[in-house]
């Protein structure tokens, strides 16, 4: 592979001073100058970034015990570059910022006077973190395996679960400075390419200085909204599933991540589980998500609202034991709800934050301080503590929606105690109208509840059998009112005009 | 040029279901034309069947120029004097959502105790329905049909607590006091058609089946009045002539072991499909206004069509003779029977004319041609 211009000057030295210039001293940079047989050459390498071993056994030891013959320098790296290295990875670079490019990602660089190139060397070596299994998404059944912080582990992860020609790799750099690595990936035959093409074009036109983590990218490729149109996920297999449905995955180079394009409302349902299980039981635990949903954004709120404005939604004896505990206290149920909530959240930011040992201390204090002594010394009354207390269990059983579902509930809880349950439903139809208005790359969000499509809730309303679902794949761009296949009105159906 | 958004027929009619269970569920027997709410039953065959004649200038103009609004087709027809057309549709929807805004304010005065004012109601419901309006009809589309299910889930909810009230004896013979009740009810069903221009408008942007979709549009709304009425008169008995909101008093009766009453399934039910009816009609208002004042005036016109309706409703309900007068039916029939029937028609035969004119001419210009 040649890489295009700006030319490298053929002198060593020119060469050297320039990168030297660009590097400005800094200490991890490490020029290794030698000569062969009489022509003077240098290795260059990022300190950390190569294996040492691999650069002296298979890189230094051969090129120094060679017997090259008094040839020109091009000759001489020919020679070297089809006879000696052979064995090792090799790309040839004709420009300085190849040569940087290929420093940054652990190749060592071999240059020699008075040749017009340089030969790069995969003999990358840095230290990273084992695999091990994912921490945000936890599974009974299934691999054990997440992704890890290098790209190209996480690449030959999927690679092995997806044994085809077809699913594609494709590299790109993002970052102005931290020029990270990133790589879509799809199956070719699969993925649409209008999707792909839209994909590409928004990630070329990002303009972002570092990289550091997948929620740097998301916010360029979706449009602000309350949830997520992007998905994210630590699980090669999952992954897999997301690409065999017509999804791309992008892999960041860093990050034991990857993002999925596009993600669906119902998609943040389902998990890796799901599938894995009976589906029965996969149904029931797939409306007991639907149900802890509701739960965890509206009933704060509408207990609020309930005791607040409307005691007569309540029954008589429920009521009762409501007054009689909040007769104990000195704030408005409106009041208790909103500090239990702020409360709830800075223990579970600080639960987060915390070194691992204080974690415990922070648990016990949370659970001695807003659990027992809030209520017995009567600042709060018992049932908005459980209220709050089962509302924030439910929010843990669709860990994709936390952030958005945290909110909301503190909405609905505003709503519910200064307007009533009436604020409440202008607020769900608010919420509603949201998820109903983005579309993600050109797919309805809603969708395939909202346009409707009764195939897909086979796995949707129930998790079918694998003996239904694996009849057929309902590819992503085939959702009722996607616009990538066809320009079709939002129900799926073929425009008329078009 | 702005690319026109298209909706399914299925997504037309089910937000067209929504409209209208949200008017139907605040019939009464005031309403309706007296004390004998069962009457109405027949009320509901016939406007169905009247439903099937009141379409048809729609669907026929529809059929000539299939990628056509009444708006464009005013403006084909009619030159620069389609603009008064397009007015007339923009008031007409601000005053079918002043009238809807304006009883959910009778509501809370009367049954519920206000404990905001109804201004905070007015502007909240608004500024939803603007962020909806915005959104564009697609968007809409989408929102009905999760809106239906809360609905449908709600209503049956309902109806299935309410089942062990029912006491078949609570009924009575149909039309003992004469045919008088069953005609102002069909009247009255007639007058809240406000589904009809709302078709006019948007039927060239729906593909799909659209014929079966209004059979089966035309059918559910009937069917869930039918059942709503005999569910109202059989549970409630001769009370249901004295509530204001009968489905209200219904929902407050209701009760499974731990909800003794399900008022707020009524509540939420009336307002979710409130927001999303102006939502449309000020999407469709802002449609009218672009026809008339260009593409610029589509935020502007949606805001002004939101303070309207807002002030319209907060004025009207704080004035006893003006509410009564805009719930009459001396009102909202004409305006109806206008926007749905008279218009299309007139539209319609205009039509017609220049078709068969054109084509004598151009027979006339054939011959000459001919000749020469």
């Amino acid at each position: 592979m040649t890489q295009e211009n700006p030319r490298l000057s053929p002198s060593l030295l020119e060469n050297l001073i320039d990168l030297q210039k660009e590097f400005d001293g800094s200490m991890d940079f490490v020029v290794r100058e030698f000569t062969i047989t009489g022509t003077d050459a240098a290795l260059l390498t990022i300190d950390g970034m190569v294996n040492k071993q691999v650069v002296s056994e298979s890189i230094m030891n051969p090129i120094l015990s060679a017997a090259v013959m008094d040839l020109e320098p091009e000759q001489k790296m020919r020679y070297l570059r089809d006879n000696i290295l052979s064995a090792v990875e090799q790309v040839q670079l004709v420009s300085k910022d190849a040569v940087i490019s290929r420093l940054m990602n652990g190749f060592a660089v071999l240059a020699i006077d008075q040749c017009s190139y340089m030969l790069a060397f995969g003999v990358q070596g840095f230290q990273h973190r084992s695999i091990s299994e994912p921490s945000s998404e936890v599974m009974q059944r299934g691999s054990r395996e997440g992704f890890v912080e290098p790209m190209l582990v996480n690449i030959s992860m999927i690679r092995r679960r997806m044994k085809t020609p077809k699913l594609k790799f494709e590299p790109m750099v993002i970052g102005e400075e931290s020029q990270t690595n990133i790589c879509l990936c799809y199956l070719r035959d699969t993925v649409s390419p209008e999707l792909l093409r839209l994909l590409k074009k928004n990630l070329a036109s990002i303009k972002i200085r570092t990289v550091l983590a997948a929620g740097y990218l998301t916010p360029f490729l979706e449009k602000p909204s309350i949830f997520n149109g992007i998905g994210l996920s630590e699980r090669p297999d999952t992954v897999c599933g997301k690409i065999n449905e017509g999804r791309v995955a992008i892999l960041i180079d860093g990050t034991p991540n990857a993002l999925i394009v596009p993600f669906l409302f119902v998609e943040n349902f389902q998990s890796f589980d799901d599938y894995a299980t009976r589906p029965f039981y996969a149904t029931m635990i797939r409306w007991l998500k639907y149900l802890s949903f509701f739960i965890s954004i509206f009933l704060p709120g509408m207990y609020v609202a309930s005791a607040t404005f409307h005691p007569e939604f309540l029954p008589q004896s429920l009521l009762q034991k409501i007054a009689q505990a909040e007769s104990q206290t000195p704030f408005s149920i409106f009041m208790e709800a909103v500090v239990l909530h702020i409360l709830y959240e800075i223990m579970r930011e600080a639960g987060l934050r915390v070194p691992r040992p204080l974690s415990h201390a922070v648990s016990i204090v949370g659970a001695l301080v807003i659990g027992d002594a809030a209520v017995s010394s009567g600042l709060v009354g018992a049932p908005t503590l459980m209220v709050i207390a089962l509302t924030a269990t439910a929010s843990y059983v669709t860990p994709n929606l936390y952030a958005p579902v945290s909110l909301l509930r503190f909405l609905f809880i505003i709503l519910g105690g200064t307007v009533g349950v009436w604020g409440m439903m202008l607020g769900f139809g608010l919420v509603l109208i949201n998820l109903c208005v983005e579309s993600i790359y050109k797919v309805p969000f809603s969708a395939p509840v909202s346009p409707f499509h009764w195939n897909s809730m086979r796995d949707v309303l129930v998790r079918a059998g694998w003996r239904t679902l694996a009849k057929k794949t309902d590819q992503v761009q085939n959702m009722p009112g996607s616009d990538l296949t066809q320009r079709g009105g939002s129900d799926g159906t073929q425009n008329p005009g078009s | 040029m702005k690319k026109l958004s298209y909706i399914s027929a299925r997504q037309l009619f089910t937000m067209l279901i929504v409209f209208r269970i949200v008017i139907i569920m605040t019939i009464n027997s005031i309403l309706m034309g007296g004390n004998r709410l069962l009457d109405n039953l027949m009320s509901c065959a016939i406007a169905f069947t009247l439903n099937f004649v009141l379409v048809l200038p729609i669907y026929f103009l529809n059929r000539r120029s299939p990628r056509t609004n009444i708006l464009e087709k005013s403006y084909d027809l009619f030159g620069p004097f389609g603009a008064g057309i397009s007015m007339f549709y923009a008031l007409y929807f601000i005053f079918v959502d002043c009238y809807y805004l304006s009883f959910f304010h009778i509501f809370t005065v009367n049954v519920l105790d206000p404990y905001i004012p109804f201004w905070l109601i007015a502007v909240s419901v608004m500024a939803v329905a603007v962020y909806g309006a915005f959104q564009g009809i697609e968007a809409l589309a989408r929102t009905a049909l999760l809106i239906l299910v809360v609905i449908l889930t709600g209503m049956l909810f309902l109806f299935i607590t309410v089942i062990p009230r029912i006491n078949l004896n609570n009924l009575y013979p149909l039309w003992v006091d004469g045919t008088d009740q069953m005609w102002t009810g069909v009247l009255q069903v007639l007058g809240r058609s406000t589904c009809f221009p709302i078709m006019a408008m948007l039927l060239p942007q729906v593909s799909g089946r659209k014929k079966l979709g209004f059979l089966l549009w035309n059918l559910i709304l009937y069917l869930f009045m039918a059942i709503g009425i005999f569910v109202l008169v059989s549970s409630l008995g001769s009370y249901v002539d004295t509530q204001l909101f009968p489905f209200f008093s219904l929902a407050s009766i209701a009760g499974v072991r731990p909800f003794q009453r399900m008022d707020a399934i009524f509540i939420g039910v009336w307002l979710s499909g409130l927001f999303l009816k102006i939502a449309t009609d000020l999407y469709l208002v802002t449609q009218c206004c672009i026809k008339v004042f260009g593409q610029r005036s589509r935020k502007i016109s949606t805001l002004a069509g939101a303070v309207l309706i807002a002030g319209g409703s907060v004025l009207i309900s704080s004035n006893r003779q003006w509410y009564q007068q805009l719930f009459s039916l001396k009102l909202t029939l004409p305006l109806t029977i206008t926007a749905a029937l008279a218009l299309p028609i007139v539209m319609l035969m205009v039509d017609l004319i220049k078709y068969r004119k054109g084509k004598r001419q151009n027979a006339k210009q054939a011959v000459q041609n001919d000749s020469a």
